[in-house]
């Protein structure tokens, strides 16, 4: 009997198994009809619904599909209709890297693919630059943007937010000594991209003293002992990269141990603060980042393209995911305005990785449909924006302080340091 | 005679512990290695490619694993992080010391052995649990050591490696690497199925048995641990070779812990002590993993309710309710269930 039923559920698992294979290829799409002459060109998505980044991930489908979605209402790249297929990647680049392939098995191939992981962009780096597909990413280090290849990353990079960042936390600070800085960030590629000896130069040069560096893991359980060593630092300033599931960790924990308004937290625009808020509610008074996007309450007035794929997107999504609704969706932006642009210049029959390649290096100040700052690649230059908002949470709201410019701090970059 | 007759007629050891009994399993064993090695290459898309070379790695490192957990009974929880071992191994010595390929790997491989001979030691004193314990540190201080490495290991931004290459032909299409890895799946499978036939075999099973009783009869238990212990490291030494080869760029986030339950559910799923299970184990879960990936998006296009955030993690939900389904109707895994099938079909028409 138990021989039989284990049979039974070994069968219905196969079974199930195969009837999802027979029906796969047929799904994973968003299109809408368009005339029946229309060329199709797919976008690929690596949103990470699986791992540390699942939580502030999970609607990425929704915005993403959403977007290209109503581009082809629109008609947005005339005589083309545009296929969006997205995989899991998982949190985890041994399994992106089987998502990718996966993504290039689509039909058609395809022209761009966007991603939103540092870990996984490094990784991607050097196949796509074998398979001449070009990506569209949101995680950002050097070995992403040095030397130039095939991710274009859409942001500033993370070392010159932090520069933007120290910048804006001068003119704040008021009393008659250096601020005391401290690193209090994710011990992953996304958390420790923006420690370079560029930026730590800068942060230097700017007047402040460094006075420690804490990592804390992808998924936290306990960050006393790094808190403790930042308030036996006297730090006054924390700056790092995590998303609000492991700040909000730090937050309760700094929260114990009586920490909360003794330092100010700062991190670049990955931390969604509107989910940090619903996380620790007035804990996150006070948390500060170098964000890329405009706030939702502006949409209806400066980008009302991202206010409609919101209105239209058919799952409820909590009010904090509606902040982190426009950053994925910008990429996917920069991924439709290249391959319009590569349409335009080889016909839409002919547009391939390369097409959009050569489109994405001839970007100049375009812009995400209002949603951030204007983007610019060149030949050398693969991150897209030069300037940063300056976004607060002040009473459980977000706020945009100001517009800061993001200072060059790339190996070489203008703006480092001389030694 | 096409298949193995009823009854054992095996007189000799030699012939007990023959891979194939008939002349029909050797037909059936030479069509499936062409089929494999041949026609699956030339037949097959690049992705179905990616997924077998997946697959490939994959199984070896959970051979090695089985060789120690299966089979001499300790239980490894770091697995992947001696797989990293092995990558950045094979990354550092191509990379940075301009090595080829051929030679890194071997020395990569036998690295990783040596760094799994030195987690083996606390074996002489602990068992059981604790041993696991042992391995899980393991797993931790590789990775703090490669995160910490500085240039050598280019600490969180990772290391980019050099793919295997033969003068100027280098290897850079999913169907060079399908050669490359699947050649060695098999050659590594053959080894360790006569490795375990052996009197280290015979000794890490007596051991796995009963440890009290083993040194009675002369096997020095501790060696054999340790050897154990080598082995399986090995196999994840030319496990993580070969990804740094096939990935060319490998960051710590390639192996998370995760990864070492991962691999311990391919034994429990196939068949802890068997070679064959093992490969059993690692095909199932591969292609359900694959499955998942189409399926999640399927499932949010065909039911608009289930959407991307809905089926997030749904491999992660497969794949616990796929290890509990086991445990309780089959712990000895797929491996027992194609025992059984095979019984059955040789004395077909009376199975009972």
């Amino acid at each position: 009997m138990k021989r039989n039923l284990f049979g039974l559920l070994l069968l219905a698992v196969v079974g199930g198994l195969i009837a999802s294979l027979a029906c796969a290829p047929a799904a994973t799409t968003t299109t809408t009809s368009q005339p029946a002459e229309n060329v199709v060109i797919t976008i690929g998505d690596l949103p990470n619904l699986t791992g540390a980044y699942a939580a502030t991930q999970s609607f990425y489908v929704e915005a993403n599909g959403g977007a290209v979605k109503l581009a082809n209402e629109k008609n947005y790249i005339p005589g083309v209709t545009l296929k969006y297929e997205w995989v899991d990647a998982a949190t985890d680049p041994a399994k992106a890297m089987t998502a990718y392939k996966k993504l290039l098995a689509a039909s058609p191939r395809p022209a761009v693919i966007i991603d939103h992981n540092t870990a996984i962009g490094i990784a991607l780096k050097k196949t796509v630059e074998v398979d001449k597909i070009p990506i569209v990413e949101g995680g950002c280090s050097n070995e992403i943007v040095i030397p130039p290849g095939w991710v274009f990353y859409y942001g500033s990079p993370y070392p010159c937010e932090a520069g933007a960042f120290v910048n804006w936390f001068k003119t704040q600070w008021k009393e008659n000594r250096a601020p005391r800085f401290a690193a209090l960030t994710w011990d992953i590629p996304y958390g420790r991209a923006w420690i370079t000896d560029e930026s730590l130069a800068y942060i230097k040069a700017q007047g402040f003293e460094i006075v420690g560096q804490e990592f804390i893991p992808a998924v936290p359980a306990d960050t006393t002992p790094q808190l403790l060593r930042i308030r036996e630092a006297k730090a006054d300033v924390c700056f790092g990269a995590m998303y609000p599931s492991a700040l909000a960790v730090v937050l309760k924990d700094a929260n114990k141990l009586g920490m909360i308004g003794t330092f100010t937290w700062g991190g670049v625009y990955a931390v969604n603060l509107a989910e940090l808020v619903d996380y620790v509610g007035p804990l996150a008074n006070g948390c500060t980042i170098t964000s890329t996007d405009i706030l939702p309450e502006m949409w209806p007035e400066k980008a009302p393209l991202i206010q409609e794929v919101w209105d239209k997107s058919g799952v409820k999504l909590t009010p904090a995911a509606k902040y982190g609704f426009a950053n994925p969706l910008e990429r996917v932006v920069i991924g439709m305005g290249a391959i319009k642009a590569a349409v335009e210049k080889v016909g839409a029959k002919n547009v391939d990785g390369q097409a959009v390649y050569n489109a994405l290096i001839q970007m100049r100040n375009f812009d995400p449909w209002g949603a951030g700052a204007p983007i610019s690649f060149s030949e050398t230059k693969r991150y897209g924006q030069d300037t940063v908002f300056i976004g607060q949470v002040k009473d459980e709201k977000l706020i945009i302080l100001d517009t800061a410019r993001v200072p060059d701090l790339l190996p070489g970059g203008k703006d480092v340091p001389a030694k | 005679m096409s298949k193995r007759p009823s009854g054992n007629f095996e007189t000799s050891y030699a012939q007990d512990i023959a891979i194939c009994h008939t002349g029909f399993q050797q037909v059936v064993m030479a069509l499936f290695l062409v089929c494999l090695l041949i026609i699956v290459p030339l037949v097959s898309s690049p992705y179905i490619l990616s997924v077998f070379n997946i697959i490939g790695i994959t199984i070896i490192a959970a051979i090695g694993l089985n060789i120690l957990t299966g089979y001499a009974g300790q239980i490894n929880l770091g697995q992947a992080g001696f797989i990293a071992v092995g990558a950045y191994m094979c990354a550092i010595m191509t990379t940075h010391l301009h090595l080829s390929f051929w030679l890194a790997l071997p020395l990569a491989a036998i690295i990783t052995g040596l760094v799994g001979t030195l987690f083996a030691l606390p074996s002489l004193r602990v068992k059981g649990f604790y041993i696991a314990v042992t391995t899980l540190a393991a797993h931790m201080i590789i990775m703090w050591l490669i995160t910490h490495g500085g240039n050598v290991t280019g600490g969180v931004e990772g290391l980019a490696a050099d793919p295997p290459r033969f003068g100027d032909f280098i290897f850079n299409t999913e169907q060079h690497y399908y050669f490359l890895i699947i050649g060695l799946t098999v050659l590594l499978t053959y080894a360790a199925k006569n490795l375990v036939r052996t009197r280290f075999g015979r000794a890490i099973i007596a051991v796995r048995d009963n440890d009290l009783a083993a040194p009675f009869l002369g096997i020095n238990v501790f060696r054999y641990k340790v050897m154990a212990f080598f082995i399986c490291a090995f196999y994840a030494g030319v496990a993580g070779a070969l990804m740094a080869g096939y990935y060319k760029m490998i960051t710590v986030e390639y192996f998370p812990m995760l990864d070492s339950i991962w691999y311990i559910g391919y034994l429990i799923v196939g068949g802890a002590g068997s070679i064959v299970g093992t490969i059993f184990g690692v095909v199932f879960l591969k292609l359900l993993s694959q499955i998942v990936m189409w399926g999640g998006p399927l499932l949010g296009e065909v039911v608009p309710i289930f959407s991307a955030g809905a089926v997030s993690g749904l491999m992660q939900f497969t794949f616990g309710v796929i290890i509990i389904i086991f445990l309780i109707f089959e712990p000895r895994g797929l491996w027992h269930r194609w025992q059984i099938a095979l019984s059955s079909m040789r004395i077909w028409p009376f199975p009972y």
